[in-house]
């Protein structure tokens, strides 16, 4: 049969792969570009029919639109995703060829036949080509997200040494302020009293070093503060965390401050339960403790009150210190726990502060997996709350 | 010439004949129970099919393929989705994940397939019914917005006879919106008007 149509002939020089079946599915013409990608030659399969060499297309979902097209239907297509070979094809590296595949119809007059011609197209490349710039794609887009993470870090490390100098602004108006003030006022007392020693009565020598003796208690405690807050900053602070009542570490410092509340009238109340376990640092749970306590002295009016209530809050110990004292207005509560800002205020008996208790208490309260916050209201008091993680029995 | 709503009613019913015969052909090439429906078929102005995609003024970009024929009747038909629909209707039948709705050129040739299966049988249905023999060409593949795609048609162009329906598809869970659109040119429109009044003479659906 072959050479019976060499009008057929032409589709040899075309980078088209053209196979051509009668309607006997009989194929009549195999050309040069299949014959190079399937190394079937055009004598090896003219005169067979189609389902003889390639079995696979011996099902309905080729057979009736093949037939369709026999009989001059329209046009159809094989693509390459449904139909991985139509025409069994591979490549060298033995992947197979991606090939597209048309079947349509031609009528030839001349010899009053009808035919389907089958036309190949190879979409290998095209495939590879496609893979290729969608991997470029995708690196692209990881190197936009790689370099969002590291503006997000630098970010990130700008705010940590924003914090870092703000914290180191802390340092020193600490230094400069309160410690320069009072320690100034000991070094005069002190020189007044050494170059006048016995010109003074021991009542007026007394009189001279009692507020010194007040100042020094204040110092003592602000240095004692210092101290803990720089080894947060510097990170040697090491927190141990155990199991404790909560409730014990409550009632010791009630009971140390209960002299302190006496001489200036002040009730302190509790509304506590017998046990609260939790599971945090004893020694920075308790320096919490005694700061909003001792804060809540230092604002509360002779004859005032304070409660100290703990409860359990899901899987926290929820606490609060509750006076009702001089309270605060909205602008002071956004200064409280923050480095940034420096902020001291004078007690109702005109104690001093640091400035340093609240940011001590919150840096302490997160780094045992709690939170701290307060609610106030100027001139009826305050309530500053914290929590801590419960132990896991008494969660259960 | 124009249609009356007796012949729009039998395009309809040739329309719904083919359209069993497209779902059973998408069937067994997915091996999917694939529902598909046209339930609406009008007549419209080609200022209307403009307005009709634009009105929608969702998607930027369309995928289209179209079957155009001459003969007995000249004129062309076209299947067209939203490009991100298209994406998903090609990823059903092909089992790839929904994640990525890239849309290239194997997956518009996986398209043409699809495309072509549905316009073969709406269009062959229509030929078959009125008896009309049809050339057809190469299904093509096209997509851009809706202004580049139609004035891409010459059938569109010609003034003639626009008919406009919505294909609805159902592929297992998906659901999936396109629309088919049937160009009759206006050297045709009395041949095709003349068909289906010969149709209905003859007997319609009853005969055959």
């Amino acid at each position: 049969m072959e050479g019976k149509y060499p009008q057929f002939e032409i589709f040899n020089s075309i980078p088209i792969g053209i196979c051509i079946i009668n309607v006997n599915f009989q194929i009549i013409f195999w050309n040069k570009q299949l014959e190079i990608w399937t190394n079937i030659k055009p004598q090896d399969i003219i005169g067979k029919k189609l389902f003889e060499s390639f079995p696979h297309l011996n099902s309905p979902k080729y057979i009736i639109p093949i037939t369709s097209v026999l009989n001059g239907g329209p046009p159809v297509v094989f693509s390459t995703q449904l139909h991985k070979s139509f025409f069994p094809s591979f490549l060298p590296n033995m992947q197979p060829r991606l090939l597209h595949t048309t079947v349509s119809h031609c009528t030839c007059s001349l010899l009053n036949e009808k035919f389907a011609v089958i036309s190949v197209e190879d979409y290998t490349y095209l495939s590879y080509r496609i893979k290729e710039h969608k991997k470029m794609r995708d690196q692209a887009l990881e190197e936009v997200e790689r370099r969002k993470k590291v503006e997000e870090e630098l970010r990130k490390s700008e705010a940590q040494l924003r914090e870092l100098n703000a914290t180191k602004d802390k340092f020193f108006s600490i230094i400069a302020h309160d410690l320069k003030n009072p320690i100034g006022a000991f070094k005069n007392v002190l020189e007044l009293l050494y170059e006048n020693f016995n010109e003074f009565s021991k009542e007026e020598i007394l009189e001279f070093i009692e507020p010194l003796k007040e100042s020094s208690i204040q110092l003592f405690s602000l240095l004692e503060n210092l101290l803990i807050w720089s080894r947060a900053q510097t990170g040697k602070m090491q927190l141990e965390f155990v199991e404790f009542n909560l409730i014990d570490l409550i009632k010791n410092n009630i009971s140390l401050f209960t002299l302190q509340a006496d001489n200036k009238q002040i009730e302190l109340l509790t509304q506590i339960p017998q046990k609260l376990m939790v599971f945090a640092d004893l020694n920075s749970i308790n320096a919490v403790i005694r700061n909003l306590i001792n804060n809540a002295l230092k604002f509360t009016f002779p004859g005032g009150k304070i409660i100290v209530t703990a409860i359990e809050q899901e899987d926290f110990a929820l606490v609060c210190v509750e006076d009702n004292g001089i309270g605060m207005n909205d602008e002071t509560k956004s200064k409280l726990f923050r480095i940034d800002v420096h902020h001291t205020s004078l007690g109702t008996a005109q104690e001093k502060g640091t400035g340093l208790g609240l940011i001590i208490c919150k840096e302490f309260i997160e780094a045992n997996g709690g939170k701290i916050w307060v609610e106030s209201e100027e001139g009826k008091g305050s309530k500053f709350y914290f929590t801590v993680p419960l132990t896991k029995s008494q969660k259960n | 010439m124009e249609l009356t709503p007796e012949h729009i009613d039998v395009i309809q019913e040739m329309i719904n004949i083919g359209v069993g015969q497209a779902a059973n052909m998408l069937n067994s090439l997915s091996g999917k129970h694939v529902k598909l429906s046209v339930p609406i078929v009008e007549v419209i102005k080609s200022e209307q099919l403009i307005d009709f995609f634009q009105a929608k003024n969702v998607f930027d970009n369309y995928s289209s393929v179209t079957l155009t024929f001459s003969g007995s009747l000249s004129g062309s038909s076209k299947l067209v989705f939203p490009t991100e629909s298209a994406s998903k209707l090609v990823m059903a039948f092909t089992d790839q994940s929904q994640d990525e709705l890239d849309f290239d050129e194997i997956q518009a040739e996986t398209l043409s397939e699809i495309g072509n299966i549905v316009l073969n049988s709406l269009v062959g249905s229509l030929a078959n019914l009125l008896n009309i023999n049809l050339n057809y060409s190469i299904p093509l593949y096209l997509t851009g917005t809706i202004d580049q795609i139609l004035s891409a048609d010459i059938s569109f162009k010609d003034d003639g006879l626009i008919l406009l329906a919505r294909t609805h598809f159902s592929i297992e869970s998906l659901e999936i919106e396109g629309d088919f659109i049937l160009f009759i040119d206006l050297k045709s429109v009395s041949e095709f008007v003349n068909s289906l009044d010969n149709f209905v003479k003859e007997g319609g659906f009853f005969t055959k």
